[in-house]
């Protein structure tokens, strides 16, 4: 009787063992795929960091390209804001 | 028996994560494969234009050198200490300033390059589905000379250099005398603003013009795209051409 309850036990013990190695492995899988995917990140300047331009979409419809256009940020600010900082830094002399 | 079964299920579960998987991924594979040669490509420009824009720096460099030096002889005649540094500060700050916006009006070239070569790609799969892209060709046409002013205006003032001219920093009594370092302090402010001024003139003038002409060329080929009836039918993606920027 207690060799039953053992095995039983044991096969349960196996069960779970098994199942969370699948689980980990699809995880790395996973994981691995879209450290793949993901684009490298490259030092930024710290002066246009309002004006990084992000990277392009893996489509070329009309929307794709659209988008990529539209992610495009607007320099005007990062720009005045530049000088503006300047001109503070040279007034400070 | 009962070992038998659970093994069975969790074998089952396990094909079905990594087939899932493996799925997903290969589902990915083309639009991926299409964007690493986008991304090459333009990696590939960015190189050639990194290389020019080092080049005229490093002149731009040798021909100030003698400049460079003389200035901070000055900058060393500053008996304030805070205001030296400072003073050493703005000088670098100039050229600094310079170099990160040409490096970045650099970068959006190229990512306005990658763009224009999305569109070409399109109008490739539009033209072998017998759809007339003959203004399309023309506005992308257009867009590459854009591109190839407004690149070689950023390499012009890439070569600028903004540092303080010597001549202007002069005293009319020793460095020594606190009338001299008045003067001294005063003359190097009139510089710094004057050069600030200059600086931010010429890169101001650079974004709202080739800068934003190239932006608009781009902008029209896309709408000349967007024009062509049902373009966006077709391969979502195509090889990408070598272009003869």
């Amino acid at each position: 009787m207690n060799q039953v309850i053992d095995q039983g036990s044991s096969n349960k013990t196996e069960t779970w063992y098994i199942a969370g190695a699948i689980v980990v492995i699809a995880v790395l899988a996973l994981w691995y795929f879209y450290e793949r995917q993901a684009p490298t990140a490259g030092t930024q300047p710290t002066a246009v960091e309002q004006a990084q331009t992000p990277s392009l979409s893996s489509g070329n419809t009309t929307a794709d390209i659209s988008a990529d256009l539209n992610q495009i940020p607007d320099d005007s600010a990062a720009l005045n804001q530049a000088e503006a900082a300047s001109a503070q830094d040279v007034s400070g002399f | 028996m009962r070992t038998l079964r659970t093994i069975g299920i969790v074998s089952s579960a396990a094909v079905f994560l990594l087939s899932a998987t493996i799925a997903f991924a290969e589902g990915q594979a083309t639009s991926t494969a299409y964007k690493n040669q986008i991304g090459e490509r333009r990696a590939a420009i960015a190189s050639t234009t990194q290389k020019k824009i080092e080049v005229v720096r490093e002149e731009a460099q040798t021909r100030t050198v003698a400049q460079r030096e003389k200035i901070a002889e000055r900058v060393a005649d500053i008996q304030d200490k805070v205001k030296q540094q400072l003073a050493q500060r703005l000088i670098k700050q100039f050229e600094n300033l310079n170099k990160i916006w040409t490096d970045h009006f650099m970068n959006l070239m190229d990512h306005y390059d990658a763009i224009l070569q999305k569109i070409q790609d399109r109008a490739n799969i539009a033209a072998n589905a017998g759809k007339n892209i003959a203004s399309t060709t023309a506005a992308i046409q257009s867009a590459k000379t854009a591109i190839a002013s407004a690149r070689t205006a950023v390499i012009a003032q890439a070569a600028e250099t903004y540092t303080p001219d010597t001549s202007v920093v002069t005293t009319t009594t020793s460095t020594t005398m606190p009338s001299g370092q008045k003067e001294l302090l005063q003359n190097l402010r009139n510089s710094f603003k004057n050069l600030h001024r200059t600086l931010f003139q010429d890169l101001l003038a650079l974004r709202d013009g080739p800068m934003k002409n190239a932006r608009k060329a781009v902008q029209s080929a896309l709408q000349t795209l967007t024009k062509i009836p049902k373009v966006d039918e077709g391969n979502a993606t195509t090889t990408v051409e070598n272009s003869n920027q």
